[in-house]
C-alpha cells in the first residue's frame, strides 16, 4: 500500500535532488542561447562558489539572521507558553489567536509588513511622526533591515514556538514537580532543574525544526527587501534563486542549493545525536 | 506556613496580574498588522492615505478593482486586475494537490501504521524529505517543467506541491491512525471485510477528524506556497501569492488593492484556525512532542 506514496516521492522528490546533483558538477548556463547544452566541468562550479564573496556574505547574513530570529522565538515562545499553561480565563480563543500568524502566507506576513513599515505611508512611521520623531526607512536602513527581516520573522513564527512549547508542557508528569513542592524546591529551581529537563527533548525538536526553516527563508526576504540595502539582507535562498534565475547559472546554483542541502543535514544529524544521547 | 500554601494554590495575584498583561501585549502584536491592512484595504485610492481617522469613508471599491468589477467614474483612474483568474487558480492547484496528497498520503500512513513498513526509520525518513529546502528542488523542477512544455500550468504547480505534501500527509496521518485501536478492523475483517474495505470502511471513519484535518493544513500549504509558484507561473496562471507580490512592481504603490488582496489570502486561514484550532494543533504538533 505504501508503494503509491514511495513512487510519487521518488518522483517529485528523490529525481530532483539527484538531477540536481548531477547538474552541480555541469555548466548550464541559459544566458546564450545557441550554448544550452550541458558540460561536464566536475568540481568546477563548488570551487567557483568557494572564489564568490556573495557566498561568504549570504552565509554570514543566514547565520545571523537565524541565530537572532530562532533564539527570540524560543525565548517568547516559551514564555508565553509558560503563562497560558498554569491556567488563564479564555485560553481556547488566546491560543487561537497567538496561531494566526503561523498560518499566514509568509507573503502574505511579508507584505503586510512591508506597508506597515512603509516610508511615508505606513502606520507605524505615522505613529513616528506624530510622536514628533523623523520617519525611518525599516527596510532601507543599512542598520535596520537585518532587524526588520527578523521582527517579521519573530511575528509569523514565534507561535511555532509557543504551540511546541505548550504541548510539551502539557504533556509533562506530574510527579516530579509533587516531589519537588514537597522537598521545598523554590519555583526557580523547579523551573530549571524539573521543567528545562524535562522539556530537553521538545526544545530540542522546535529548535531544529525552526533552525532549519529558518536557513530556508526566502519569501519573507523577497516581499521585504530582496537582499537590499546593497548585500545586507541577502541569504542563502535568495542568492541560489538570484544565480539561478537573474544570472541563469543554473549550474553554479545548484552547486549552491547542495551546499545549503549538507548544511542542513548536519544540522539534522546532530540533533538526532543529542536525541539519542539522552 | 502561608507561603506554603500560597506557592501550592498557585502564582501570586502580581504575577498573575503580569502574565496576563504579557499575552495582552502578545495578541496586540499579532493583531496590528492584520487589523491595519483590513483597514488599509477598505480605504479609498484616491484618498492622501494620511491616518487621519476623521476622514475616513469606507469602500469596497479596492476589491471590486481586484476582481476587475469596478466602473470609472469621473476623476477616479480605475485600474482592473484579473483577480478572479488567480484566485481560481489557487483554489484549483490547492483543491487538487490536497487530494493527491491525501490520497498517497493515507495509503502510505496506513501501512506505516499497520504493517510497520520500513519500521520507525522510514518514518523519519519521510518526514526528513520536508527538510529539503524547495529552493535546491525547484532547479530541477524547472527544467523538468520546461522540458515537458508545463511552466505557467497547473500541473507543474501540483507536481512541484507533491514535494512537500506528500511527506507532510503521510506523517501526520500515521499519527492519526495509530490513535485508531486495531481491534475495530479486526473485528471487521473477520466478519468477512478485506484489508481494502477495513480500511475505507473503518478506520477512515474513525479517523475522519485527523484527516479532514491533515487536509486543511495540506490545502492552507498549498494556498499559501510562494516559491514553486513564483518560479512556475507567471501572470495567467498565476497563484494569489504571485499576484498580490507583482502589484508591489507593476502598480506602484497601491496600497489599497495590495492590502484587499491579502485580505482574500488570509481569509481561509483565519477561519480555519478558529474553526479546527484543537485538530490542527494535533496536527502541526505530531512527532515532535511524542518525540
Amino acid at each position: 500500500m505504501i508503494a503509491p506514496a514511495l513512487i510519487v516521492i521518488l518522483v517529485v522528490v528523490i529525481y530532483p535532488l539527484i538531477y540536481s546533483l548531477y547538474l552541480s558538477f555541469n555548466s548550464l548556463l541559459l544566458t546564450t542561447p545557441g550554448k544550452q547544452q550541458m558540460e561536464w566541468i566536475g568540481l568546477g562550479n563548488y570551487i567557483d562558489l568557494l572564489r564568490d564573496d556573495l557566498v561568504y556574505i549570504s552565509l554570514k547574513n543566514t547565520a545571523v539572521f537565524t541565530i537572532a530570529a530562532v533564539a527570540i522565538e524560543f525565548l517568547v515562545g516559551l514564555l508565553l507558553a509558560l503563562i497560558v499553561n498554569r491556567g488563564i480565563k479564555f485560553d481556547r480563543t488566546v491560543t487561537s489567536v497567538l496561531l494566526i500568524p503561523m498560518m499566514v502566507a509568509s507573503v502574505a506576513a511579508g507584505l503586510m509588513w512591508r506597508y506597515l513599515l512603509h516610508e511615508q505611508l505606513g502606520a507605524v512611521n505615522a505613529v513616528i511622526q506624530w510622536i514628533g520623531f523623523s520617519p525611518l526607512n525599516f527596510r532601507s536602513d543599512p542598520l535596520l533591515a537585518m532587524p526588520t527581516i527578523v521582527a517579521c520573522d519573530v511575528w509569523q513564527w514565534t507561535p511555532f514556538m509557543f504551540l511546541l512549547m505548550l504541548a510539551g508542557l502539557q504533556s509533562l508528569p506530574r510527579a516530579p514537580f509533587e516531589a519537588a513542592t514537597i522537598d521545598g524546591a523554590s519555583s526557580l529551581q523547579t523551573f530549571r532543574h524539573i521543567t528545562l529537563q524535562l522539556m530537553r527533548p521538545v526544545i530540542l525538536i522546535a529548535l531544529t525544526l525552526r533552525t532549519i526553516d529558518a536557513i530556508k527563508t526566502f519569501d519573507m526576504i523577497y516581499t521585504l527587501t530582496r537582499g537590499g540595502p546593497g548585500t545586507l539582507t541577502e541569504v542563502i535562498s535568495y542568492y541560489i534563486y538570484r544565480l539561478g534565475f537573474w544570472f541563469y547559472n543554473l549550474g553554479k546554483a545548484s552547486a549552491y542549493s547542495y551546499v545549503l542541502l549538507i548544511i542542513i543535514s548536519v544540522l539534522c544529524y546532530v540533533m538526532i545525536r543529542q536525541l539519542r544521547a539522552r | 506556613m502561608a507561603a506554603q500554601r500560597r506557592r501550592r494554590s498557585g502564582p501570586g495575584l502580581a504575577s498573575k496580574g503580569l502574565g496576563y498583561a504579557i499575552l495582552v501585549l502578545a495578541m496586540v502584536w499579532v493583531l496590528f498588522p492584520i487589523v491595519i491592512m483590513i483597514f488599509n484595504s477598505f480605504r479609498e485610492v484616491g484618498g492622501t492615505f494620511a491616518y487621519d481617522l476623521g476622514h475616513i469613508v469606507p469602500t469596497f471599491r479596492n476589491y471590486l478593482s481586484l476582481f476587475g468589477l469596478a466602473h470609472e467614474e469621473s476623476g477616479v483612474i480605475v485600474t482592473k486586475y484579473n483577480f478572479v483568474t488567480n484566485f481560481r487558480n489557487s483554489i484549483v492547484v490547492s483543491s487538487i494537490s490536497t487530494i493527491f496528497a491525501i490520497a498517497l498520503g493515507s495509503l502510505a500512513a496506513y501501512s506505516l501504521s499497520r504493517f510497520k513498513t520500513g519500521g520507525e526509520t522510514l518514518k523519519f525518513d519521510i518526514l526528513s524529505f520536508r527538510m529539503f529546502p524547495p529552493i535546491a528542488s525547484a532547479i530541477p523542477i524547472f527544467l523538468l517543467m520546461k522540458y515537458l512544455n508545463l511552466l505557467n500550468t497547473w500541473w507543474a504547480l501540483i507536481f512541484a506541491y507533491n514535494t512537500f505534501n506528500v511527506p507532510f500527509a503521510t506523517y501526520v496521518l500515521a499519527g492519526f491512525f495509530d490513535e485508531v485501536s486495531t481491534e475495530f478492523e479486526e473485528s471487521a475483517m473477520v466478519d468477512g471485510c478485506s484489508r481494502w474495505q477495513a480500511f475505507t470502511r473503518v478506520t477512515i471513519p474513525i479517523a475522519i477528524n485527523g484527516v479532514i484535518a491533515a487536509a486543511v493544513l495540506i490545502f492552507l500549504l498549498s494556498w499559501n506556497e510562494f516559491l514553486f509558484a513564483f518560479l512556475l507561473t507567471s501572470s495567467e496562471s498565476a497563484t494569489i501569492p504571485v499576484a498580490a507580490t507583482a502589484l508591489i512592481t507593476h502598480a506602484g504603490i497601491r496600497i489599497g488593492e495590495v492590502s484587499a488582496a491579502i485580505t482574500v489570502m488570509i481569509i481561509p486561514t483565519l477561519i480555519a484556525v478558529f474553526v479546527l484550532q484543537k485538530f490542527l494543533v494535533k496536527g502541526l504538533t505530531f512527532g515532535a512532542v511524542k518525540g
